[in-house]
């Protein structure tokens, strides 16, 4: 189910909070509204994690992660490291990145079994990649942007890219990560789609602005509609075609 | 490699559509009605129009049909807002002429987000504003003219208006003037501007000696009057010039004929028959002084008895009557005595015996001419004219416009007797029918 919220009044939600299967990272500072919509949500199953990374509050953009493990730049401090450790499940990895493009988050998006990379980085940061997470790694380009952590955001039943995608792009893409994927926009027309939009296997949370349209695109395509909410939409198409007979 | 584009459902309005075409992402539609470029393009502008010349305002005052290039100018130097804007099409719906409405439909293209142009159209209204144009205002003010020429010669008759008035329709200098209104003792002429008055002033000092003085009124346009005076002496006339006019000449003899006013007063002393030229600015700095006797009421009658020649002693090459100078034996007309005189004269040309001849008797103005010692009996000036003569040719007059209400007969008849002598006159001087071109005043009838 895809909610919509806000952090400190701005739309993109995927900047300041991280969400995976196992655990979801907030920023430090928004007020608690924010906190309560993702645990309203998530339930108590999944820990809700204040930190923040190097002293900012960017985090989503920052830090790489799955079920698995978590990967964070070398901007992170050792206080802040071991807060996150502390925090995390004992199943989590927790690994430091040395690597010049800092912005893990701009630069890998995965999910639990795929991981899709910026070209530019090293091969010692990949077998980090794919040994934390415990993924396969792929180098490609996202309609031709290198910064394929910021232009699509996908879970493990299905994924959304940025909309100037070609369709032959779009194939390829779909073949590599074995699961459905579509071309669409966020936040009113936006197209960087993992700065609005943080989305895990059971829930979405995107900005306030993502007009119904969107909403509907997004919850078709990562499969989040309510089992419940299934059978209720079925009920009333069939209340309202008796009173029209 | 063709690449194809996906198809994305527009945020907005759940169009599919291709995100390529916008380079923002939400459909055509949804762009255009975003942007909305024509709102800020005004309507209702109004234009003026001055319903009794059928003018626009642009602002200066032109005439432009109604769907033409000059209307289309004047309506979009009007509307604000099309700064950013390029304008692709124009085009004037169809109103009637009655409804004061214009209507004009405008494409406008303006460049949005990310580079891409949206184009819209807009129908903009006009609507015509009576107001009435500044020529307008003028025509329907009473101050309808910007110069006036005030002719004034202070004598007992208009000869030399006529005279100016034939020049004036000869040479066609009246299509400038707006109107002629009659004055005491001269003619008011009427100009819209001040160098068409200039023009006209130019034209009168080279037939006529004058002396002009400018002034102004001053209301949100300027009038300007030129008071043009023209000196007392006429063709014909005896004249008695002060003592300082006289050495300024020269020494000549007070007693002088003038005997042709064109741009200077040329005299001619009847004694020594020599010829003297007064130009105006001498003239009127002697104005009071000098005295004129004119023919038609000091006039006598003679009658020629003898004719005989003289040949100048001197051989003067620049005085015109050096061949023509005669000696002449006179007897006064009804005169009961039968005394002769004997008269040097510059008529000799056309002098024969038996001729009734005008002049001037000097003998019976003994108050008068006293104190001039050196001066002739009598004065021959001209031929006596023929009474009740059919005249061949008639005038051209210029309209002038006569404010009085009622109609003095007496000053009409005496315009008639004038114009007679007038006529009379031009066909005894060789001169003046050279000037005025009898032969096209002729044709004119």
């Amino acid at each position: 189910m895809a909610n919509r919220c806000q952090f400190e009044n701005s739309n993109d939600i995927g900047v300041f909070s991280k969400l995976t299967n196992s655990y979801c990272l907030v920023a430090l500072g928004g007020s608690e509204n924010f906190y309560s919509v993702f645990e309203s949500e998530l339930g108590l199953s999944m820990p809700v994690i204040h930190c923040s990374i190097g002293g900012t509050r960017i985090i989503g953009r920052l830090t790489a992660g799955n079920k698995n493990g978590l990967l964070v730049p070398n901007t992170c401090t050792d206080q802040e490291l071991k807060q996150i450790r502390n925090s995390l499940p004992d199943e989590v990895k927790v690994k430091r990145v040395e690597e010049k493009l800092s912005a893990l988050g701009n630069c890998i998006a995965c999910n639990d079994y795929v991981a899709l990379i910026h070209s530019d980085l090293d091969k010692e940061t990949e077998e980090i990649i794919a040994d934390t997470l415990g993924v396969e790694v792929f180098r490609t380009t996202v309609a031709q942007q290198v910064l394929v952590g910021t232009y699509c955001c996908f879970n493990n039943q299905g994924g959304l890219v940025h909309p100037l995608t070609t369709v032959e792009e779009l194939d390829e893409l779909a073949n590599l990560l074995q699961i459905p994927l579509c071309a669409g926009t966020v936040n009113r027309g936006s197209d960087i789609i993992a700065s609005g939009l943080v989305v895990n296997d059971v829930a979405a949370f995107c900005g306030l602005d993502t007009t119904s349209t969107e909403i509907t695109v997004i919850e078709k395509i990562f499969k989040l509609q309510d089992k419940n909410k299934q059978n209720l939409e079925v009920q009333i198409r069939q209340d309202m075609m008796q009173e029209l007979e | 490699m063709l690449q194809r584009a996906v198809l994305i459902l527009c945020p907005l309005c759940e169009l599919e559509f291709e995100p390529k075409l916008t380079k923002t992402n939400i459909c055509p539609n949804c762009l255009i009605a975003q942007m909305n470029i024509t709102k800020d393009i005004d309507n209702d502008k109004e234009i003026l129009f001055c319903r009794y010349c059928r003018r626009y305002q642009r602002p200066p005052w032109v005439l432009c049909e109604r769907d033409s290039k000059e209307l289309l100018a004047i309506c979009l130097k009007k509307v604000i807002g099309l700064s950013e804007k390029t304008i692709i099409d124009t085009k004037f719906i169809f109103t009637e002429p009655s409804t004061k409405q214009i209507k004009l439909q405008i494409t406008v293209q303006q460049e949005a987000m990310n580079g891409t142009c949206i184009q819209d159209s807009k129908v903009l209204n006009f609507e015509e504003v009576y107001h009435q144009c500044e020529d307008c205002k003028r025509e329907f003010t009473p101050h309808i003219w910007g110069a006036c020429i005030q002719l004034r010669q202070r004598v007992n008759h208009k000869k030399s208006f006529f005279y100016l008035e034939q020049l004036i329709l000869q040479h066609h200098m009246n299509q400038q003037i707006l109107k002629v209104e009659p004055a005491d003792d001269g003619l008011n002429f009427y100009f819209k501007q001040k160098n068409q008055a200039l023009h006209m002033l130019e034209f009168i000092r080279s037939y006529l000696p004058i002396q002009v003085k400018e002034s102004k009124e001053v209301y949100s346009f300027i009038k300007y009057t030129f008071v043009v005076d023209v000196p007392r002496i006429c063709k014909d006339d005896l004249v008695i010039l002060p003592h300082k006019l006289c050495h300024q000449l020269g020494g000549i003899n007070r007693v002088q004929i003038c005997y042709r006013v064109a741009s200077s007063i040329q005299l001619i002393d009847p004694i020594k028959l020599k010829v003297s030229e007064i130009s105006s600015e001498q003239y009127f700095k002697h104005d009071l002084d000098i005295r004129t006797m004119p023919l038609r009421e000091n006039c006598d009658e003679f009658i020629i008895l003898d004719v005989e020649k003289i040949k100048p002693q001197k051989n003067d090459s620049s005085n015109p009557f050096q061949d023509t100078l005669c000696s002449v034996e006179l007897m006064k007309d009804n005169d009961p005595d039968y005394k002769q005189y004997q008269v040097r004269s510059h008529l000799g040309n056309f002098l024969q015996t038996g001729m009734t001849v005008q002049g001037f008797d000097l003998n019976k103005y003994n108050n008068e001419l006293d104190e001039i010692h050196d001066k002739p009996e009598l004065i021959i000036i001209r031929r006596k004219p023929e009474k009740n003569k059919k005249r061949k040719n008639q005038l051209k007059r210029l309209e002038i416009e006569d404010n009085q209400e009622k109609k003095n007969k007496k000053k009409e008849g005496q315009e008639e007797q004038q114009i007679e002598e007038f006529l009379e006159d031009i066909e005894q001087d060789q001169h003046l029918q050279e000037t005025l071109n009898i032969q096209q005043i002729q044709s004119q009838q």
